[in-house]
C-alpha cells in the first residue's frame, strides 16, 4: 500500500531548482542579474568597478545589439555586409539629433524613427544587392559604407563634419525618468535582452529556417516555396534595424558622435566578434563581443605589465586569433563546449574505473 | 499570355492559398487544444489521486493487523537499503579485479570476499534493527477501524467520479465554445476560398478542357533550347493521377532540364504544361514562378542532395512545411501564441511522417551525421511535409546500394499508398525502374523515343538501340 503511494508523490513533487537550472533562459537570467549587480556595486562605490570599466561593459553590450543583427545576416542567411558601422553611425547621428533638438522626446520614440532608418536603409541595400553574392556583394556594401562615410565627415547640420555631434543629452524613459550617466547602463541592458529574445525568436522560427534553407541552397529554398527576394530584403532590413538600435545606444550613453567611430574597423570588428564567437546564437555573440570590445580593458589593462605596453594586447588577441581559426573553426563556443565535453568525458571516465561498466 | 490577366490570377491564387492554409490551421489548432484539456485534466485527477491517497493511507493503516504493515514497511526500507549498497558493490568488484590484475588472483579474492562480507554485515544489522523497530507481533486493529477506512474510501470514489464528470464537463463545454467559434471562422474561410475558387475556374476556364479526366499533369510539345543546344525537343506526354511515372534516357538526354522546365527554375523556349491542383482546378504552369510551384503541390528532390547542414533533421522537415504557416511576420518576431500551435501541429506532422517512414530515431541528428541513403529518404520525407500532389524525383538511387536501393522502393511504394501522391521519377538504375513504375517514358537526345508499360519499354527496339548501341542488343540483355 506504500509502494504506490510513494512514487505518485515523487511523481507530482514540485522541483523548483530542478526546473530552473534547465529553464533554457537561466544563462540570461544569471547574467543580467550579475551585470545589474556590477553596475550597483559601482555606483554604491564598493567593488572593483570603476567608470572605465562600467561603460567599457556597455559598450560591449552595444556593439552585441550590432553583431547580433550582423549575425542574422551573416550566419543564417549566408550574406556579408561591411557596412554595418556606417548604419550605427547613422542611427546615432539620428537619434543624436533628435535628443538635442527635442528635449525630453520619449525614448521609444527615437527607437521607433531610428528603426524606420534602419528598415528604409535596409530595404535599399537589399535590393541592390539582389542578384550579387559573396564578394561582390562584399564590394558593394564597402561602396555603400563608403558614401555613408564621406557623409558623416562632410560639414552639414545632421553629422556635424569631423567634430561630429557632441553635449547629446541623456534620454529620458517613461515621460519623466531623467537617465543620467550610471543608469543609463540599466537601459542598454534592457534593451540588448529584449533583443537577445527577439534574435531567438527570429532563429527558432519559419522565417530564421527559411533563410538558412536560403543560404545553404537557393534551388532547395525555390522548391519549397521559399521566396528568395522577401528574406534575402528582411535580413538587410533586420540587420541594418540591429545596427541602427545600436547606434542609438552608443550616443545616448556616450552623449557624442563622431565620425571616427564608424571606421572599417568597427565593420571588421562586428565580422570578428561573429566569427570568433562561433555562432549567430546570442551567447556565442555576447562571448565573441566580450573577447573584441570588452576584454582588453576589463582584464588586461588592469596589470600592470600590459599598461606599460599598450600594443602588446594587440598582438597577443591576433595571435589568439589565428590560434583560435587554425585549431577551432568554431569559435569561443565550440572552445567552451570542448572543455565541458573534456571534463564530462573525464568524469565518466573516472566512473568506469571505479565503479565498473554500466549493466 | 497577357501580363495583366496573369496578375490577377497570381493574386486569386495568392489569396486562396492563404485562405487554404488559415483553415488548415485552425483544424489543427482544435486537435491541440483537446489534447492541451486532456493533459490538463490528467494532471488534475492525479492530484486529486495523491490527495485522497494521502487521507486514506493512516485509515487503511490502522484497519490492518501491524504484522502485514510491518512487514510492507521493513520490506520497503530494505530494498532502498540494498539500492543503496548498489554502488559499493560494484566499487568493491571493480578495486578487487585491478587487484587480482596487480597482485594475484588470490589476493583480489580475499579483498574481495572481506569488502563484501563488510557490506553483507551491514546489511544483516540493517535488517535486525529494522526487525525491532517495526516488530512482527499481531494486533487486532480496533472494532470500528475497518468500517471507517471503507466509508472514506467509498466517499474518495464518489469524489473522484464527481471530479472526472466535471473534467469531462469542462473539457466539452470548453471544445464547444472554441469549436463553435473555429467553426464560424472557418465557415468564413470556406465561403472565400469556395468564392476565390469559382472565380479562378472562370478565369481558367478555357484550360479545363486541355486536360482529361484522370491526368494530373500534361506536357504538349515541350520546347527547351539552349542558344541552339536542343535539351528537350518538342516532348510531349500526359501522367495518370496516382500513378508512378519514370522517365529514363541515357545521359544528356535533357531528363533533368525536363524537370527544371516542370518547375519552373527554367522557364521553357516553348510548350505547355498543365497540371490539376488539389482544387480540381486546372492550371498552366509556365504562369507561375518557382517558389510559388511547391503551394501548387508539386515538390522535387534534388539530384545532390539539398539538406541544411546547420539545421537537425527535424527543422529540415519543417523547411518542407513552410508554405503552410499562416503566422505572419509580426507573430513570427513576437513567437505568438499562433506560431506556437503552428510549430506544435507540424513538429507533430513531421513526427508522424518520419515514423511512417521507419526514420523516428534520426529526429535530433545533424545531416552532416547520417548516412547517404538516410538522408535521402530524409529529404523525401521533408517533400511530404507540403502535403503534395506530385512528387518529382531526380534520380533518387544515385549514389545508393542495393539494399539501400530496396529500401527506396518500398518507401516510395509506401508514400504513393499512404499519402496518396503522384510519383514522377528520373533514374538511371534500370532495376528500380522497372520495379517501381507503372508507366516508363524513355527519350533520347531531348526526343521521345517510347512510352508505355516497363515491359513494352523493354521490348521497344528503339529504346534497346539508344541504350545499348545498334548491334549488341543480345550481348547486353542482362
Amino acid at each position: 500500500m506504500q509502494n504506490n503511494y510513494k512514487a505518485l508523490e515523487e511523481s507530482l513533487k514540485p522541483r523548483y531548482f530542478q526546473n530552473a537550472v534547465k529553464h533554457p533562459a537561466i544563462g540570461y537570467i544569471l547574467l543580467v542579474v550579475f551585470l545589474i549587480s556590477l553596475q550597483m556595486s559601482f555606483m554604491m562605490g564598493i567593488g572593483p568597478i570603476t567608470l572605465t570599466i562600467s561603460r567599457t561593459i556597455a559598450l560591449t553590450m552595444i556593439y552585441t545589439v550590432a553583431a547580433m543583427g550582423l549575425g542574422i545576416l551573416v550566419g543564417i542567411a549566408g550574406l556579408v555586409s561591411l557596412g554595418t558601422a556606417a548604419f550605427v553611425g547613422f542611427g546615432a547621428y539620428t537619434a543624436g539629433n533628435l535628443l538635442r533638438t527635442f528635449t525630453g522626446i520619449p525614448f521609444t520614440l527615437v527607437v521607433l524613427i531610428a528603426i524606420a532608418v534602419g528598415v528604409i536603409l535596409g530595404a535599399i541595400i537589399g535590393f541592390i544587392s539582389l542578384r550579387v553574392r559573396g564578394l561582390y556583394l562584399l564590394v558593394i556594401t564597402m561602396g555603400f559604407a563608403t558614401v555613408m562615410q564621406e557623409f558623416f565627415q562632410a560639414p552639414n547640420p545632421f553629422t556635424g563634419g569631423w567634430t561630429g555631434i557632441t553635449r547629446v543629452p541623456f534620454p529620458t524613459i517613461a515621460m519623466f525618468l531623467q537617465l543620467n550617466r550610471e543608469t543609463v547602463f540599466f537601459l542598454v541592458l534592457i534593451i540588448m535582452m529584449i533583443l537577445v529574445k527577439l534574435t531567438l525568436n527570429i532563429l527558432n522560427s519559419p522565417m530564421g529556417r527559411a533563410m538558412a534553407a536560403m543560404a545553404s541552397s537557393e534551388p532547395l529554398a525555390q522548391a519549397m516555396g521559399i521566396q528568395l527576394l522577401k528574406y534575402r530584403v528582411l535580413a538587410f532590413i533586420i540587420s541594418t534595424a540591429y545596427a541602427t538600435i545600436s547606434g542609438v545606444l552608443l550616443v545616448s550613453s556616450l552623449g557624442a558622435a563622431t565620425p571616427t567611430s564608424w571606421t572599417f574597423m568597427l565593420s571588421m570588428n562586428l565580422l570578428a566578434v561573429i566569427i570568433l564567437g562561433g555562432g549567430v546564437k546570442p551567447h556565442s555573440i555576447m562571448l565573441g563581443a566580450f573577447f573584441v570590445f570588452g576584454m582588453d580593458v576589463i582584464i588586461w589593462q588592469r596589470f600592470e605589465f600590459f599598461q606599460r605596453f599598450p600594443g602588446l594586447v594587440m598582438v597577443l588577441g591576433g595571435i589568439l586569433m589565428i590560434l583560435i581559426f587554425a585549431k577551432f573553426q568554431g569559435g569561443l563556443t565550440r572552445l567552451i563546449n570542448e572543455i565541458r565535453f573534456l571534463f564530462i568525458r573525464l568524469f565518466m571516465k573516472w566512473r568506469v574505473f571505479k565503479y565498473g561498466p554500466e549493466v | 499570355m497577357d501580363l495583366k490577366y496573369r496578375m490577377g490570377i497570381e493574386r486569386l491564387v495568392k489569396k486562396r492559398d492563404k485562405v487554404y492554409s488559415e483553415i488548415s490551421y485552425n483544424n489543427r489548432y482544435l486537435e491541440l487544444v483537446e489534447k492541451e484539456i486532456d493533459e490538463s485534466n490528467e494532471k488534475k485527477l492525479k492530484a486529486f489521486e495523491l490527495k485522497s491517497k494521502k487521507r486514506l493511507l493512516p485509515l487503511e493503516m490502522a484497519a490492518t493487523s501491524d504484522a502485514i504493515v510491518n512487514k510492507e514497511l521493513r520490506a520497503e526500507a530494505l530494498d532502498d537499503f540494498i539500492k543503496k549498497q548498489n554502488m559499493p558493490r560494484r566499487a568493491v568488484a571493480q578495486s578487487a579485479k585491478r587487484k587480482a590484475a596487480k597482485q594475484g588472483q588470490g589476493a583480489g579474492d580475499a579483498y574481495r570476499s572481506a569488502e563484501l562480507g563488510k557490506l553483507d554485515k551491514k546489511l544483516a544489522d540493517y535488517e535486525a534493527s529494522l526487525l525491532k523497530k517495526y516488530p512482527d507481533v499481531a494486533t487486532t486493529p480496533p472494532k470500528g477501524a475497518d468500517a471507517e477506512y471503507q466509508a472514506a474510501k467509498q466517499e474518495e470514489e464518489a469524489k473522484r467520479a464527481g471530479l472526472e464528470k466535471h473534467c469531462l464537463h469542462v473539457k466539452n463545454t470548453e471544445m464547444a465554445k472554441i469549436r463553435s467559434r473555429v467553426d464560424a471562422k472557418n465557415a468564413k474561410l470556406q465561403v472565400a476560398l469556395d468564392a476565390s475558387n469559382k472565380e479562378l475556374k472562370n478565369q481558367t476556364s478555357s484550360l479545363a478542357e486541355k486536360l482529361d479526366d484522370g491526368l494530373i499533369m500534361s506536357i504538349k510539345n515541350m520546347k527547351m533550347y539552349f542558344s541552339g543546344i536542343k535539351a528537350v525537343d518538342d516532348l510531349s506526354f500526359d501522367i495518370k493521377e496516382g500513378d508512378i511515372f519514370g522517365l529514363i534516357g541515357p545521359n544528356g538526354a535533357g531528363k533533368t532540364t525536363l524537370f527544371n522546365c516542370i518547375t519552373q527554375f527554367y522557364k521553357a523556349t516553348d510548350g505547355e504544361i498543365y497540371y490539376r491542383d488539389r482544387f480540381g482546378n486546372v492550371i498552366d504552369l509556365r504562369n507561375y514562378q518557382s517558389h510559388d510551384v511547391a503551394r501548387t503541390g508539386i515538390v522535387r528532390t534534388f539530384q545532390n542532395l539539398a539538406m541544411v547542414p546547420l539545421l537537425p533533421v527535424m527543422d529540415n522537415l519543417m523547411i518542407g512545411a513552410h508554405i503552410y504557416y499562416s503566422s505572419s511576420l509580426f507573430h513570427q518576431f513576437l513567437f505568438t501564441k499562433k506560431l506556437k500551435y503552428e510549430e506544435k501541429a507540424n513538429r507533430a506532422l513531421a513526427l508522424d511522417v518520419l515514423g511512417r517512414l521507419g526514420l523516428e530515431q534520426y529526429v535530433n541528428a545533424l545531416p552532416m551525421n547520417l548516412s547517404y541513403g538516410i538522408l535521402k529518404k530524409v529529404e523525401l520525407a521533408r517533400t511530404l511535409m507540403s502535403k503534395p500532389r506530385l512528387i518529382i524525383l531526380d534520380e533518387p538511387a544515385a549514389g545508393l546500394n542495393d539494399t539501400e536501393t530496396e529500401e527506396l522502393v518500398e518507401v516510395i511504394r509506401k508514400i504513393r499508398s499512404d499519402f496518396g501522391c503522384t510519383i514522377f521519377l528520373v533514374e538511371h538504375d534500370m532495376n528500380l525502374v522497372m520495379n517501381v513504375c507503372d508507366t516508363v517514358c524513355a527519350i533520347s537526345f531531348g526526343k521521345m523515343l517510347g512510352i508505355g508499360t516497363p515491359e513494352e519499354i523493354q521490348k521497344n527496339p528503339l529504346v534497346q538501340k539508344a541504350y545499348l548501341g545498334e548491334d549488341e542488343e543480345g550481348k547486353c540483355e542482362e
